[in-house]
């Protein structure tokens, strides 16, 4: 497929895609295929006053397809874009194909439609799976590669719960900690156990825990390393030692070869 | 009993709220931007401490950097552009250890209001308070304690009942509606009606809890000059069901309904 210019849609596109996705919900209709053709119709998208151009290509994960869109996008005016709907929307049906595939039973079954239309409630905008995607990735580079390995059509929990704090993509260090605590280099996926809930040291209690730390941490000025000499005993179990040391290598290893020296006790700061 | 204690293991000083005087500034066809005045000379901190001061909205921040201790520098641009100004927004300030990488914060001040912005102050009417109350099986009531104002009592069985009412989505936007529709139906239909004649009456008492609640539907409906026909029960009916659907249309009260039921499902 060649290269189509970056455009917006207008008011008019929105409301079709909306109806689309509406659409799709209906269990008595037969689904149609995505209205790609809103993309460049004059009735229903606008250009920009920038030249980027875009593929339709294949992405393995969410990653890539920041990846790839970090130097498309970069080539518009970031503080123009950054919160307009009409953009992210065409992007979102520009890629709806790979976000909502088709399922085993043939049938399309998409999410709320804020993962594909940029939500006018600044709450919700971090479920755009497009725009999160190249933010987090555009700041943080490998660092958020565990967040976004899954398809591009999933939103795992991990996802949901560092980048529901919208104001992590400015602390650099925080997500590099996060990197390192819950990302398995050997499996090249996250952790197992990383998005459990309701245990200790998980994604969800890492974001609780940083809350705390607040009041005494500028955490958008802690390095990647401070952070994860603060955290309290209860990240322990995802703390790597080696690079490329598995968790389950880990931990069964010391689980047999290892004690705790009473001094080298953390405060537990909870 | 069950005793909370604070602890300030790092020594951070305390910023006074006093100290920072921070006011919105609106900006046509764009987020308002801020202006603030800071008094830190008194902290006894390194020159060099860099200064920050983050505006925030539960989990959206936007951080500005107001240069150091010794060099203040007011951001070029303080557009609130992640922010959204139909919501309280609120700010910190921030003093942070200049060594490398510390990032421990020497002074800071949280949960300040912007000027103009706070509870009673010029510009904002109250129009209904909350308080709590054991009411047995009662979930909630509408009263008139004092004539003044309309308070929402919440049954003091119901855990953060108060909290829950101030934040929870669910809660809001099951409860609004009914008490905007119960304080207009006590307005203009209770034998109290206004105290001294209607708002806009010579007698009038504009200042009342009906005269604010008035005031207030008539800009949800439209028309600050409309007055039902009093005799009219229909056309009462009719601008007390327009008031509820535009605050309705207004806060995306059925939306953000959905929203957190599907967040809670």
């Amino acid at each position: 497929m060649n290269p189509i210019k970056l455009r917006r849609l207008n008011r008019l596109g929105i409301n079709k895609f909306e109806e689309y996705l509406d659409h799709l919900r209906n269990p008595e209709t037969d689904q149609q295929p995505p209205p790609f053709h809103l993309l460049e119709d004059i009735e229903t998208s606008e250009s920009l006053p920038w030249d980027a151009e875009i593929h339709q290509k294949s992405f393995q994960n969410l990653y890539e397809l920041g990846q790839y869109l970090v130097p498309v996008i970069d080539q518009c005016d970031r503080r123009k874009i950054t919160f307009d709907q009409g953009f992210w929307s065409w992007l979102g049906l520009f890629f709806f194909d790979q976000l909502c595939p088709i399922g085993n039973n043939g049938r399309r079954k998409p999410r709320l439609n804020y993962y594909y239309i940029l939500s006018s409630d600044r709450r919700h905008q971090y479920r755009h799976v497009v725009r999160t995607a190249y933010l987090f990735v555009r700041e943080h580079g490998e660092n958020v590669f565990f967040m976004f390995c899954s398809p591009v059509h999933i939103w795992g929990d991990i996802t949901e719960q560092l980048a529901a704090r919208q104001y992590f993509l400015g602390c650099r260090g925080v997500m590099e900690a996060a990197g390192h605590l819950y990302f398995d280099r050997l499996r090249n996926s996250p952790r197992r156990g990383a998005a459990a809930k309701d245990k200790p040291g998980t994604v969800r209690r890492f974001g609780l825990v940083l809350k705390q730390f607040e009041l005494t941490w500028d955490i958008f000025s802690l390095t990647g390393q401070k952070v994860l000499e603060i955290l309290p005993r209860e990240f322990d179990r995802f703390r790597v030692q080696e690079e490329g040391e598995s968790r389950k290598t880990r931990s069964s290893f010391w689980r047999k070869f290892s004690w705790r020296r009473p001094s080298e006790a953390k405060p537990d700061l909870q | 009993m069950k005793v909370q204690r604070r602890f300030n293991y790092t020594g951070r000083k305390k910023i006074k709220k006093s100290d920072v005087d921070i006011t919105l500034v609106e900006q046509p066809g764009m987020p308002p931007r801020f202006e603030a005045s800071l008094r830190l000379s008194g902290l006894g901190l390194p020159g060099d401490a860099p200064v920050f001061i983050e505006a925030y909205q539960s989990e959206i921040v936007e951080r500005f950097d107001w240069g150091t201790l010794e060099n203040r520098r007011t951001p070029d641009d303080t557009t609130l552009w992640s922010l959204d100004d139909t919501r309280p927004i609120r700010f910190r300030v921030k003093v942070v250890d200049p060594a490398d990488d510390n990032g421990r914060l020497l002074a800071a001040a949280f949960g300040i209001t912007p000027r103009g912005d706070e509870p009673g102050e010029e510009g904002r009417e109250a129009l209904i308070t909350i308080a709590t109350k054991n009411l047995g099986e009662v979930p909630y009531r509408i009263e008139f304690p004092d004539g003044r104002m309309i308070q929402l009592t919440v049954n003091s069985r119901i855990p953060y009942a108060k909290d829950r009412i101030m934040q929870e989505p669910i809660f809001q936007n099951l409860l609004f509606p009914a008490i905007i529709r119960e304080a207009f139906y006590r307005i203009f239909f209770w034998a109290e009606g206004f105290p001294e004649g209607k708002p806009g009456d010579e007698e009038g008492d504009d200042e009342s809890w009906q005269g604010r609640w008035l005031r207030f539907g008539k800009m949800l409906y439209g028309d600050m000059e409309y007055d039902p026909p009093a005799d009219d029960i229909n056309a009462i009916e009719e601008f007390i069901e327009k008031v509820v659907e535009a605050f309705s249309r207004n806060h995306r009260m059925c939306e953000r309904l959905m929203d957190r039921l599907e967040g809670t499902r």
